[in-house]
């Protein structure tokens, strides 16, 4: 088997093939690492500006009174994940911003879309789109012809008169090819790794981990489910032509079409409500709640009765505490509730679409492979659901501590010119992003492994069988 | 003992009948050719002999051994195919591809012994080193005979050897395939050239919708009286 290995690998770099596509596949990658990462790096020196700045604003606020401040709000921002160069995934679409305030929650803004106009319709080049996309196309020229061509040319009958069974010759040929297209992988993820290391900003664990080693891995077998695929077709093809079409509208439908397919039809079996449909109806059910900026408001009338019971006063000006304050944050947890409510029925619905989506995963491996490749480099929907709720948990905290402030603090209800000494404000924690954990990518992920694992080993078993029974002549 | 044996041999496609019962041999140091038409079942035939494929009934033998269809790497049968058209690897030198074909079938040889196949089969020195892929046909063919020397063959057997081939050509192969059979090895041939088959072949068969319809040994005929018969049959 090792012989007609040896001998196909010098096929490969006899043929024109191979250097063109190495000098293609070279060239695209450099430029795609390229501009992938001055992108990073831009976007990493906003960050770090960004956050510098707001931190600095708001520790530096002065004397002021802590509900101002939870109007004057805050701001948290999505860290650059280290792989982001490699595959920027759904970052460029969704926001990057949020702004956290007190009695609402805003959307998150600045995506990296919204400032590129029409260009950003077109699929963006980087290591990942080159390896799902472009790598298989040559794992198709270097592997139609692999045993269709020999075929044809009676080459395959000659190695077989050798005595040489078609499963070695099969394996052999499948081999090279294998070892062909790995290394090319290799190469390119070498080479965006060498230019990571050499050009991209620290964007704080950029170092190689575990999580990169498991995206070299995944996009490994994805590319050598293709090496499988075109070797199956190559041995039932009737001839190298044949073979060559049926690869090419495979590759076509399972790499171009069917994951544009998944994501427009994901969406319409779950669509998503409008923005102003979401607002108005969240607008809507905060109403029911306390109104904490109306001293006429039922509700908040309910609640200071309740404090002046608890507290057994005559009148709010008797209270030890603010009752603005508790009125605030119990309208708060209100508006809380409520948000909740709603904002987790639209997440419901986005993981329900990605879910959907996934599972065409059984027809289309491209698809396993992309969603994973964009889980573990941190730039999926999951990071993206994951910063939202990691801003809101800090929000509710930093609006709870001002509220709390407020009512505690020392200062009388309706008394809105008491202010904080400065200090107090550097002693609030600051927004810091949690990424997935690689427990958590895989919890999300295991159903894309397993289906690409599984393909890989559906298409080996064939390939096995397909030795012992593809056609000779 | 007949190096190849054919006997009774039913192939079918389908519903159509390649193969009647087809029925014949080729002793060692022979050449046979097998004349007919397209569709007569000659490529079919030779598939069947070399194992390639298997018969639906009828058995095969090589050397007395029967051809079991598709073992062909657990018995190593002594037998070599040059087709009609040779490509072989066009990147690849003559010396390459015979090196090459030797190792497939377990032997490890030394430079100096695929140069004396090679010469051995007409290839001239000074071509031994060239890509194949700048060749004649003629050329690549000796380089396919060179295979086959290399591979020790007991029964060559060619498909249409001479379509192709300009007559010095033709009258040059038709001097290596004696050339082969007087080593004692044999040769068994299809085509459609009946003066080449009439100048080479020791025995002629006549096959017609599958069958072999008439045997005849080559001083019983002259090539014009050959051509007259295959012209009635067929």
């Amino acid at each position: 088997m090792f012989q007609v290995t040896r001998f196909t690998l010098q096929l490969f770099v006899r043929g024109s093939m191979l250097p063109v596509f190495t000098v293609l596949l070279t060239l695209f990658t450099l430029l795609a690492g390229w501009n992938q990462i001055q992108r990073q790096n831009s976007r990493w020196q906003a960050y770090q500006q960004a956050t510098q700045t707001v931190r600095a604003d708001w520790e530096n606020q002065g004397a002021q009174n802590p509900h101002s401040s939870a109007h004057y709000g805050h701001y948290a921002f999505l860290p650059v994940s280290p792989w982001q160069s490699i595959d920027p995934g759904v970052v460029r679409f969704t926001g990057t911003m949020l702004r956290l305030e007190g009695h609402m929650q805003h959307e998150p803004v600045f995506s990296a879309v919204s400032e590129q106009g029409v260009m950003s319709r077109f699929p963006e080049v980087s290591l990942a789109w080159m390896i799902q996309t472009l790598l298989p196309l040559l794992v198709i020229m270097l592997g139609f012809g692999i045993v269709a061509s020999e075929r044809e040319q009676q080459t395959w009958k000659w190695q077989v008169l050798q005595g040489v069974t078609p499963k070695k010759l099969l394996f052999g040929k499948g081999l090279a090819l294998s070892i062909v297209v790995q290394s090319m992988l290799a190469w390119m993820v070498g080479i965006q790794a060498l230019m990571d290391g050499l050009l991209a900003a620290d964007s704080g664990g950029g170092s190689v981990g575990w999580q990169f080693l498991f995206w070299w891995l995944t996009q490994a077998v994805y590319v050598q489910w293709f090496v499988f695929l075109i070797l199956l077709i190559s041995s039932w093809a009737k001839s190298a032509r044949q073979a060559l079409m049926v690869g090419l509208s495979t590759w076509l439908l399972l790499v171009v079409l069917l994951p544009r397919v998944a994501a427009d039809w994901s969406a319409k079996q779950h669509p998503l409500p409008t923005r102003v449909m979401f607002n108005r109806q969240l607008a809507e059910d905060r109403k029911k709640g306390i109104n904490g900026h109306d001293p006429q408001d039922e509700r908040a009338r309910r609640f200071e009765d309740s404090l002046l019971k608890v507290y057994k006063v005559d009148s709010l000006s008797q209270l030890p505490v603010n009752a603005d304050g508790l009125i605030m944050q119990a309208d708060e947890v209100y508006s809380n509730q409520v948000y909740d409510q709603h904002f987790n029925r639209v997440r419901q619905t986005l993981l329900q679409q990605i879910s959907w989506a996934r599972w065409f995963g059984v027809v289309s491996p491209a698809i396993s492979a992309q969603q994973l490749s964009m889980g573990l480099a941190g730039t999926d929907v999951h990071a993206y659901l994951q910063f939202t709720r990691t801003a809101e948990d800090y929000r509710r905290y930093l609006i709870e501590e001002l509220n709390l402030k407020m009512a505690y603090g020392g200062s009388k209800t309706g008394d809105w010119d008491w202010t904080v000494d400065a200090s107090y404000f550097k002693d609030l924690r600051d927004y810091s992003y949690t990424p997935l954990t690689l427990k958590g990518i895989w919890r999300a992920y295991q159903r894309d492994v397993f289906l690409l694992v599984g393909w890989l080993v559906i298409l080996f078993a064939a390939l096995v069988w397909s030795g012992k029974r593809m056609p000779l002549v | 003992m007949a190096t190849l044996q054919i006997q009774n041999i039913y192939k079918q496609y389908g519903s159509s009948a390649v193969l009647q019962g087809l029925s014949f041999d080729v002793q060692p140091g022979e050449v046979y050719a097998l004349l007919g038409q397209n569709g007569a079942g000659k490529t079919t035939t030779l598939h069947i002999s070399l194992g390639l494929i298997g018969a639906d009934r009828g058995a095969v033998r090589l050397l007395g051994e029967v051809v079991e269809p598709r073992q062909l790497a657990s018995r190593r049968y002594p037998v070599a195919f040059i087709p009609e058209v040779v490509q072989l690897y066009p990147l690849f030198t003559a010396i390459e591809q015979v090196g090459y074909f030797t190792r497939l079938a377990g032997q490890h040889v030394k430079r100096a012994e695929l140069v004396q196949w090679l010469r051995m089969a007409g290839l001239p020195e000074v071509d031994m080193d060239r890509r194949v892929g700048e060749f004649s046909k003629g050329m690549r063919q000796k380089v396919a005979i060179g295979i086959a020397l290399a591979r020790k063959a007991e029964l060559i057997v060619l498909d249409e050897p001479t379509s192709g081939l300009d007559p010095r050509a033709i009258h040059e192969f038709g001097d290596l395939l004696h050339q082969l059979a007087q080593e004692g090895r044999a040769v068994l041939m299809t085509t459609h050239d009946i003066f080449h088959a009439a100048q080479v072949a020791h025995r002629i068969g006549i096959l017609k919708e599958g069958r072999l319809v008439h045997e005849v040994a080559n001083e019983a005929l002259s090539p014009e009286a050959l051509q007259q018969l295959y012209l009635e049959t067929v």
